[in-house]
């Protein structure tokens, strides 16, 4: 289902684009990996991160905030896995 | 009869520190001592001549000492709210170490919680550095260079802050949270970052101040309160002598519509608020107020404003809306120009064929 190197899950990153396109975040996400921060490189705050868990639990069924607090793209993916 | 402190906080950090955007708090500077002595002098009763920028309406009774905050409220006016003084630093500790605490107040300039970490600080003559404005992103670098041995916030914000820190910060000797709750999960991963640091979890309200403390998110009322503080209906009620005003009270108590669940015969949590409101993030939100603002938008035929717990805010805000030519952009931006706060804007927003209503009253989501 996902593509194991540093390749973000097709999906994942259309959640990540649409939270960062629905709250009009002003920074540049063409080039999103793995190793983007949340927070520093994307532009979420804590709204948006709540956003996004919800928007990741629905489509995955895991709550990334559970278990850790997740700081780039690669703590959400590991928990997809 | 009430007497008043007309305590305008702005002004006062101003005579303080002489400089109302500059992040430290100092000690030594000579307003700091003096407001500490004077606010010890008022509880005493004694007269005491005006502070400049304050106006002091005194008389020997200082139970009856008041003084206005503006808080966020549950509009999104800043609403003035009355507190007593007494009431407000009644749960201040003195400590006897001869070592001085750094605060790192993460709370909203101004608000009730930082009001009260102002008065703990002041009493012991410690210092406070306010983070609650600085980019997450610089709040490592400004731990650091202060010290910062306590750490005072919400859980959303210790979360917020924790993501970004890539070290480990040993100066830091007590994180107290409130406003909501606070995860286990939390605690450990914040053991990671802050290796030597305690919890304290502090259930405070504007009406009473804080009430109960914890190292986790379970509570007991303390043997202090027996009598003061009573669990019914799921609900905490607070005895009208711990309260400052009357507004609210049934048959001398007061209902804080906090509802809490039993662990044990005399553990609880605190699980969230009745009586319409929910709280995200550490604030308090009426989804009556966020219904009646999306109701008036131009194609909005219905909306259901509901919680849905999420494990960072603790609630998150939900919108379900039925109407024609809707997007959820369109709703987002008509609430931003209506001056909604951000907070208080529905982060998932659903245009939905049509609401199903329960026998409990419920709504159900068709989409």
């Amino acid at each position: 289902m996902f593509n194991h190197n540093k390749m973000i899950p097709k999906k994942l990153e259309d959640i990540i684009k649409k939270v960062h396109a629905e709250n009009e975040i002003p920074t540049c996400i063409d080039n999103l990996n793995q190793t983007s921060l949340l927070t520093d490189e994307i532009g979420f705050d804590s709204f948006n991160l709540a956003q996004l868990t919800v928007e990741v639990e629905e489509e995955f069924g895991i709550d990334i905030f559970e278990k850790m607090i997740p700081k780039n793209i690669e703590d959400i993916v590991k928990q997809l896995k | 009869m009430k007497f008043w402190i007309e305590l305008d906080f702005e002004v006062t950090y101003q005579k303080l520190v002489g400089d109302i955007n500059k992040e430290f708090v100092s000690t030594s500077s000579p307003g700091y001592n003096y407001f500490a002595n004077l606010l010890k002098s008022l509880l005493r009763g004694y007269k005491v001549k005006s502070f400049d920028g304050l106006v002091y309406y005194l008389k020997n009774n200082a139970d009856n000492l008041n003084f206005i905050i503006k808080t966020s409220g549950t509009t999104a006016a800043p609403k003035s709210i009355e507190v007593n003084l007494k009431n407000c630093i009644r749960e201040v500790k003195y400590t006897k170490s001869n070592v001085n605490k750094v605060w790192g107040m993460g709370y909203p300039f101004g608000s009730y919680a930082s009001t009260q970490v102002f008065f703990q600080a002041l009493f012991n003559h410690d210092s406070i550095v306010y983070i609650s404005g600085i980019k997450f992103s610089a709040l490592g670098g400004v731990l650091h260079q202060n010290k910062i041995t306590n750490l005072s916030c919400t859980p959303t914000f210790l979360s917020m802050m924790t993501i970004q820190l890539k070290k480990k910060y040993p100066s830091i000797k007590k994180i107290t949270t409130g406003g909501e709750i606070l995860t286990p999960n939390l605690i450990n991963i914040c053991k990671e970052h802050y290796p030597f640091a305690g919890f304290v979890n502090i259930y405070a309200t504007t009406e009473v101040g804080s009430l109960l403390y914890s190292k986790n998110e379970v509570f007991k009322i303390p043997d202090k309160y027996r009598s003061q503080v009573k669990i019914k209906d799921s609900q905490i009620w607070v005895h009208k002598s711990l309260i400052s005003q009357n507004k609210g009270i049934e048959n001398s108590w007061f209902n804080t519509n906090d509802q809490v669940q039993f662990v044990n015969d005399e553990e609880f949590k605190i699980i969230g608020r009745t009586k319409g409101y929910l709280k995200t993030g550490g604030f308090r939100v009426s989804p009556k107020e966020i219904e009646e603002k999306i109701s008036v938008i131009m194609g909005v035929t219905n909306v259901h404003v509901y919680g849905k717990k999420n494990s960072l805010l603790g609630t998150i805000i939900c919108a379900d809306i039925i109407g024609e030519n809707l997007s959820k952009d369109l709703i987002k931006k008509n609430l931003y120009s209506m001056g909604l706060d951000k907070y208080k804007i529905p982060q998932i927003i659903r245009i939905v064929k049509q609401f199903e209503h329960l026998i409990n009253g419920k709504k159900q989501l068709i989409i």
